[in-house]
């Protein structure tokens, strides 16, 4: 019962506090809004730039011939070692007759042609799926390894500037998401350094009459929470909104890729996520804050 | 209920204070008193323990202060103190600053409200509830930080110079109300180095200069 009074007092307390603040309030919300919102902008784009890579890893196949002379027994057991590769997806195995077959149907005024040749001149042919553009340097290693394979294909230009760009890109986004981060914990750890700062002569006063070290420290605390709740909501529904635009605007501009609406797969949890997170930063922050200034006020 | 022990204390190398020893019941009444310089204000800042002996020990209810490291709010929350520059919280109201040793302790707000409204009225101040301290006389503001210091019915109320700053006639109305309060049972510490006052009340008198004791007075028992 006792506890719960003090609560109450603490939180009031808080409410003064943000309000007193005023102008200083005002800035750190909106910079906690501007972080908040940028991360969730990055987040966005780098789901978007997943779903590219999906696509077009989707499209991706090495594919390798062994030579004429490799008989059945070997090519089951290629199949198999190469189906243990990790990182692969699903491996497919052609062999010369049905290619043949194939190439005859695609090309079929040159049947005869085809008919006429002696002996088949196309090679056993497998085509390997990996699951992700990641595993290609690994599996066209492995594969070059084994002594029948006489030569591979894939699209090793379009890999390795989809692995470049998707590099680049992650890497920014980090730099980027840092740098923000780093915004916000600088202008909430400002804003309790400064309240501390305007409040010192009341911290003094709360200590000579017999104020519990708590009681002086628990608002700080409930001022971090209210400021980072009251811009995480704000910059929640704002990242709403501009997902719903920028999602209709890339299946314009790039209507190839599969970008179902990020809203939809966030799902509200994401927002939670997202105010959860900013709430236990905030914490974070206050607790270093407090500990380096309310230590020499209130050792 | 307290004693100091051969207590010295130093700031740098110059001794403030010098092998005090006095021992107080509850009950007492005791002016420190002596010249400026003389160590009065540092007796009272180490009962308060807002400053730590350099030498010998201090006693507060057969605990030494030393049980209180780390817990200082505990023995303020018995021992209140009472500032010459009165430190009333500025935006709070008179009832705000006399309500504030209560609700940090968590008592229900009725309990509350009626100990504040008895404590304002025994200092005179039931018609001032809403104003705010920079809109008091200073005989106000000092009756605002008596009542927010007694107002959770501590066992030592120190003063210091609690009338420094007031004219003759609203110091003894000061000290009136100290007496008033001694007299329910709170023992009294006050620092002074007015004449008048020690002259006109009859108590106990621990003089002191230059950080040594003196004499001790005891009152005369009429
Ligand atoms: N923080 C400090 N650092 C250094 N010296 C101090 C400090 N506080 C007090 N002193 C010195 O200790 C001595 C005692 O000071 P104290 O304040 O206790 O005197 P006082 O009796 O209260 O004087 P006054 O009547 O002027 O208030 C003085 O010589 C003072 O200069
Ligand atoms: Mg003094």
């Amino acid at each position: 019962m006792k506890s719960i009074q003090i609560l109450l007092r603490e939180i009031k307390e808080s409410f003064i506090n943000i309000i007193r603040s005023g102008f200083l309030t005002f800035i750190s919300i909106f910079v906690i809004i501007v972080s908040i919102f940028s991360i969730g902008m990055i987040y966005y784009f780098l789901n978007y730039s997943n779903e590219v890579k999906k696509g077009i890893e989707n499209k991706i196949e090495i594919s390798f011939y062994l030579n004429k002379d490799t008989n059945e027994v070997r090519i089951k057991e290629i199949e198999n070692e190469i189906s243990n590769i990790s990182g692969v997806e699903s491996v497919k195995y052609i062999s010369p007759d049905t290619a043949l077959d194939e190439l005859i149907k695609d090309y079929p005024e040159y049947e005869s042609i085809f008919k006429d040749l002696e002996k088949n001149p196309l090679p056993p042919t497998f085509f390997v799926k990996p699951e992700s553009v990641y595993f290609i340097n690994e599996i066209t290693s492995k594969i070059s390894m084994i002594p029948e394979v006489s030569d591979f294909f894939y699209s090793k230009d379009l890999v390795d500037k989809l692995l470049f760009s998707i590099r680049t890109f992650t890497f920014l986004s980090i730099v980027i998401v840092s740098i923000f981060i780093g915004i916000f914990i600088f202008f909430l750890g400002s804003n309790i350094t400064v309240s501390i700062y305007n409040r010192r002569e009341d911290i003094e006063i709360m200590k000579l009459v017999g104020t519990q070290p708590s009681f002086i420290k628990i608002p700080f605390y409930i001022e971090g929470i209210i400021l980072s709740l009251i811009g995480g909501t704000i910059s929640s529904f704002l990242l709403n909104k501009s997902y719903l635009e920028i999602s209709k605007l890339l299946n314009i501009i790039l209507p190839f890729v599969e970008n179902q609406n990020l809203n939809q797969k966030l799902g509200f949890n994401f927002y939670v996520y997202l105010n959860l997170s900013a709430i236990i930063v905030s914490l974070i922050v206050s607790y270093f804050v407090l500990r380096k200034y309310l230590k020499e006020i209130y050792p | 209920m307290l004693k100091f022990v051969g207590v010295s204390k130093f700031y740098d190398e110059k001794e403030a204070l010098s092998n005090i020893s006095f021992e107080l019941d509850k009950g007492d009444f005791l002016f420190i008193v002596g010249p400026s310089g003389a160590g009065k204000t540092t007796i009272l800042k180490l009962i308060h323990k807002e400053i730590e002996p350099s030498r010998g020990e201090i006693f507060f209810n057969n605990d030494s202060l030393k049980k209180y490291n780390g817990r200082v709010y505990l023995l303020r929350r018995k021992i209140s103190m009472i500032f010459q520059d009165y430190k009333l919280f500025k935006r709070k109201t008179v009832y705000e600053n006399v309500s504030f040793p209560l609700e940090i302790q968590g008592f229900s707000p009725q309990f509350i409200r009626s100990r504040v409204l008895d404590t304002l009225k025994m200092v005179g101040l039931e018609e001032q509830i809403n104003k705010y301290p920079n809109t008091l006389s200073g005989g106000e503001m000092q009756r605002v930080s008596i009542a927010r210091a007694i107002v959770n019915n501590p066992d030592i109320l120190i003063a210091d110079e609690p009338t420094g700053n007031l004219d003759w006639k609203t110091s003894f109305n000061i000290v009136d109300l100290f007496v008033k309060i001694n007299e329910n049972g709170t023992t009294v510490i006050m620092s002074t180095h007015n004449e008048e006052i020690i002259k006109k009340y009859n108590k106990r008198i621990l003089y002191i200069k230059d950080g040594k004791k003196l004499y001790e007075k005891y009152p005369n028992i009429a």
